[in-house]
């Protein structure tokens, strides 16, 4: 802690790592505090927060292998659901007091069934949210809020209060007005940042107290703004796909030439984007915003609605082409990202599509891959 | 897309017809081989597009249709599924609006308001365990796309039936909401290709009262839409005759569950994706309750006699398919039956829970509707896929032990990531509690080139050689 406390708060953020090597979280956990863990962008982080709660997004980071995982899980499902079985299965979330999953796709909700059977941990819960967006349907995923308040207090001996949501409201509204404000930074013609700085910004949001990432990050940002913006670039990229939570396929693009200036990832834009209504009951404003928000794909007939929501970002920021990253075996980014990328293409918009494994790994066919469509985008500049 | 791109559709019918003529001749003569039959003869008179589907034919499939346990219960298969043909063809020459459906949308309600219900997995799924090509080249046509392989090619070869002019664009696609993420965005790809609406209805992730006033909520809303968007109506004479009809199949098909306990089993196994196909088409018509009817019938006979479906000096090894039959070869069913006496107790995609869906009544509409709607709460996929592995692995360990299961097989569909990530808590389940061993083996429900069926047949000879020692 005192180490990165002497560091510049940009550095700072940069540096931060996850699980317990993280000082926020080992400090966290010194105090006697709990952790609850989360996987999927449509758990609402702001109650666990008002629970007096670290909510912590559990990646799957530096998990090399699969084997113990790959004894419940098998090769057609993908990896980062496995990666994140191993670690659980190997103790590394032991620091959890809790986990929260979502019926985010098919894998990601079995995942409930096996961690909760095979990884000791004190409180699992399974939050469901319909798969079609309306008034009617919204009251389900309210009521499986409710429940999910309910089962943390019991469990906890806790109170949710309406005034500890409010907190958490502001809190967290601020942390989403301030990484919008860095994401309007990349949009410039020279970037301040690069993607893979802004990623690790966002990975660190992830995994500290967001009072104090909100703290450090307005720093940041005063920061960044002093930096000369990036000229030296060969296409401006925008990514977007399947869950991602490491900097490996964005630091492959900038090392040959592009730069990252944009996303429509469940890391990034997608976790960041809209605010809770200030006013309303907190935990109905908390669930409508978590529930009306620039949709996943696995939210049915939504399609034409992420698509131009792709195709906005993709113009406001500039780009010269869009990258879709798709993790072998996820069917919802695997089909998503075909139906966007032939759309986008009639939009004039030039799209690569790479499959990939969770764990950084295939870096010469990707850095191929991606050498070749900046190429393509360079030919198209020239015409 | 024209609305005359019908070749699978009459292929199908053409194949229906051949199939008959040719249990009928082999009954006629007393043939059980397809090898003793003239099939030259059979088609002399055939038109050439006859020929040339006859050519086409699995001859494995034909053949374990021809065996006196089988043709029976094929030859009312392809008279019911044959019937529904031409009333697919017929109705899109007549211009009557098509809809697409999941298969566990079943049709009753849409054929109530004078549409054609056509269930997009079970055309591609009926092709690859006909033809010796299957749907292959429509499954390289979505591929070829871009789209992942990895999706379920009982979708992927609709869509590339499409894609090459073989099916209609419909006039709606009807789905809910769940079981996999393969189906739903692939259905979306259709609507959005095809540019006829898509009409979802959310499905619960429970299975407890609460999930399903919600669930008969969503469904009543997506009939209504479906009223709305079509400006045709429910009929509700039409409506019941359906219901009276999907009641005496109901009947028949708890009582063939209950008699497939006894030991040995006296249901062949070649019988379960002809009834998967006949579900998708429930209450269809008499023909349909005829083909489970004498499923019924010779499975009792067959039990009050003391028949067997396995040979008089084989032991009887039963087998539970945990998951889903595999659909490209067909006569794996029979050959297990011949070669390892092992017959087919149940499958995911076939077991009804009477317990939970019992008979559907027909006082009203809202009767009507509330019945259909615990049948599809409670339909295969949707029970025991929808929800927490609880329901997949309490269900299946009940049926091993109901059933005096002596092993199971997870025959896993390559798209199934739910069912792959449950395969071991469920093998352990079945192992721990019903005391027998699983085998588990990878294949793509209507593509061969997966696993073709000399693999399947290898792995399943080494798992009952370990069962039998």
């Amino acid at each position: 802690m005192e180490a990165l406390k002497k560091m510049a708060p940009l550095e700072e953020l940069l540096e931060v790592k996850t699980g317990l090597e993280n000082p926020y979280v080992r400090q966290w956990k010194e105090e006697g505090k709990r952790i609850i863990g989360y996987i999927c962008t449509y758990a609402p982080e702001e109650i666990i927060y008002a629970a007096g709660m670290l909510p912590y997004r559990a990646g799957a980071q530096g998990c090399k292998a699969t084997d113990k995982a790959d004894i419940f899980l098998h090769r057609f499902n993908c990896t980062y659901v496995r990666c994140l079985l191993q670690l659980g299965l190997e103790g590394k979330y032991d620091f959890l007091d809790g986990f929260c999953f979502l019926n985010g796709c098919e894998q990601l909700r079995r995942l409930y069934d096996i961690w909760h059977r095979k990884v000791p941990t004190k409180f699992v819960d399974m939050l469901t949210i319909p798969h079609v967006i309306s008034e009617r349907r919204f009251k389900w995923y309210l009521d499986d809020i409710k429940k999910f308040v309910e089962g943390l207090s019991s469990k906890f001996g806790v109170t949710v209060t309406k005034e500890k949501l409010r907190d958490a409201i502001k809190v967290y509204n601020e942390t989403r007005r301030l990484m919008q404000e860095l994401y309007d930074l990349r949009k410039k013609e020279n970037p301040p940042i690069t993607g893979s700085e802004a990623m690790k910004i966002a990975i660190a949001s992830f995994c500290m107290p967001k009072h104090i990432f909100n703290e450090i990050l307005r720093k940041a940002l005063d920061q960044i703004k002093e930096r000369e913006g990036i000229k030296e670039y060969r296409a401006r990229i925008m990514i977007c796909g399947s869950y991602m939570d490491d900097t490996f396929l964005i630091d492959l693009i900038e090392e040959t030439g592009g730069i990252v200036v944009a996303d429509n990832l469940c890391f990034g834009y997608r976790h960041f984007e809209g605010k809770v209504d200030e006013v309303g009951d907190p935990i109905e404003e908390i669930a409508r915003r978590y529930y009306w928000k620039n949709p996943c794909p696995r939210m049915q007939g939504e399609f034409d609605r992420r698509l131009s929501e792709t195709i906005r970002i993709a113009k406001e920021a500039k780009v010269d082409g869009v990258i879709f990253e798709r993790i072998a075996f996820c069917d919802n980014h695997g089909a998503e990202s075909v139906m966007e990328a032939k759309f986008l293409e009639k939009e004039g918009i030039p799209t690569l599509i790479l499959e990939r494994e969770y764990m950084p790994s295939d870096r010469g066919r990707l850095k191929t891959r991606i050498q070749a469509f900046i190429e393509r985008i360079e030919r198209r500049k020239r015409l | 897309m024209k609305k005359n791109a019908v070749e699978w559709f009459k292929r199908l019918r053409v194949t229906c017809s051949i199939i008959e003529r040719a249990i009928e001749e082999a009954m006629k003569r007393g043939i059980i081989n397809l090898s003793d039959l003239d099939v030259e003869g059979l088609l002399k008179d055939a038109d050439d597009y006859t020929k040339k589907v006859a050519q086409m034919l699995q001859p494995s499939t034909v053949d374990a249709a021809l065996k006196p346990k089988n043709r029976n219960i094929t030859l009312a298969f392809v008279k019911a599924y044959g019937e529904y043909l031409d009333f697919v063809l017929d109705g899109i020459e007549k211009g009557k609006k098509l809809v697409y459906h999941y298969f566990e949308s079943i049709p009753q309600v849409i054929l109530s308001m004078d549409m054609i219900p056509v269930c997009v997995e079970t055309i591609p799924v009926l092709v690859a365990a006909l033809y010796k090509d299957g749907c292959e080249e429509e499954i390289d046509a979505l591929e070829a796309e871009g789209f992942p392989a990895h999706l379920c090619s009982a979708q992927k070869g609709f869509v590339g039936a499409y894609l090459t002019e073989k099916v209609p664009a419909p006039d709606y696609f009807f789905k809910p909401s769940v079981p996999c993420d393969p189906s739903n965005m692939l259905f979306q790809y259709m609507s959005k290709i095809t540019g006829a609406p898509y009409i979802v209805f959310d499905v619960p992730y429970y299975t407890n009262e609460r999930a399903f006033r919600y669930y008969k909520e969503e469904l009543d809303e997506a009939y209504r839409k479906l009223q709305q968007m079509s400006g045709q109506s429910i009929d509700l004479e039409k409506l019941k005759r359906h219901i009276e009809l999907t009641n005496l199949q109901l009947d028949y098909i708890y009582k063939i569950q209950e008699l497939r306990k006894h030991k040995p089993c006296p249901d062949p196994g070649f019988h379960r994706p002809m009834d998967f196909a006949l579900y998708t088409i429930f209450g269809f018509s008499e023909k349909v309750v005829e083909y489970f009817r004498i499923v019924y019938e010779e499975a009792k006979r067959r039990v009050e006699k003391g028949e067997r479906i396995i040979p008089e000096d084989k032991e009887e090894i039963r087998t539970l398919w945990t998951w889903a039959f595999q659909g490209y070869d067909l006569s794996i069913y029979h050959w297990m039956e011949e070669e390892h006496g092992a017959t087919y107790l149940a499958c995911g995609l076939t077991i009804l829970p009477p317990e939970e869906i019992g008979f559907i009544e027909d006082h009203d509409l809202d009767s009507m509707l509330e019945g259909l709607a615990r049948l599809t709460f409670h339909y295969p996929m949707s029970r025991q896929v929808t929800s927490f592995a609880d329901i997949w692995i309490n269900d299946f360990v009940k049926i091993a032990k109901s059933h005096k299961a002596d092993c199971a097989i997870f025959s896993g569909h390559m798209a199934c990531k739910h069912g792959w990530a449950l395969n071991k808590l469920l093998s352990d389940a079945i192992r721990e509690e019903a005391g027998i061993p699983t085998l588990r083996f990878e294949m793509d429900i209507a593509d061969k080139r997966f696993t073709p069926p000399e693999e399947v047949k290898n792995m399943l000879s080494e798992f009952f050689e370990t069962i039998r020692h």
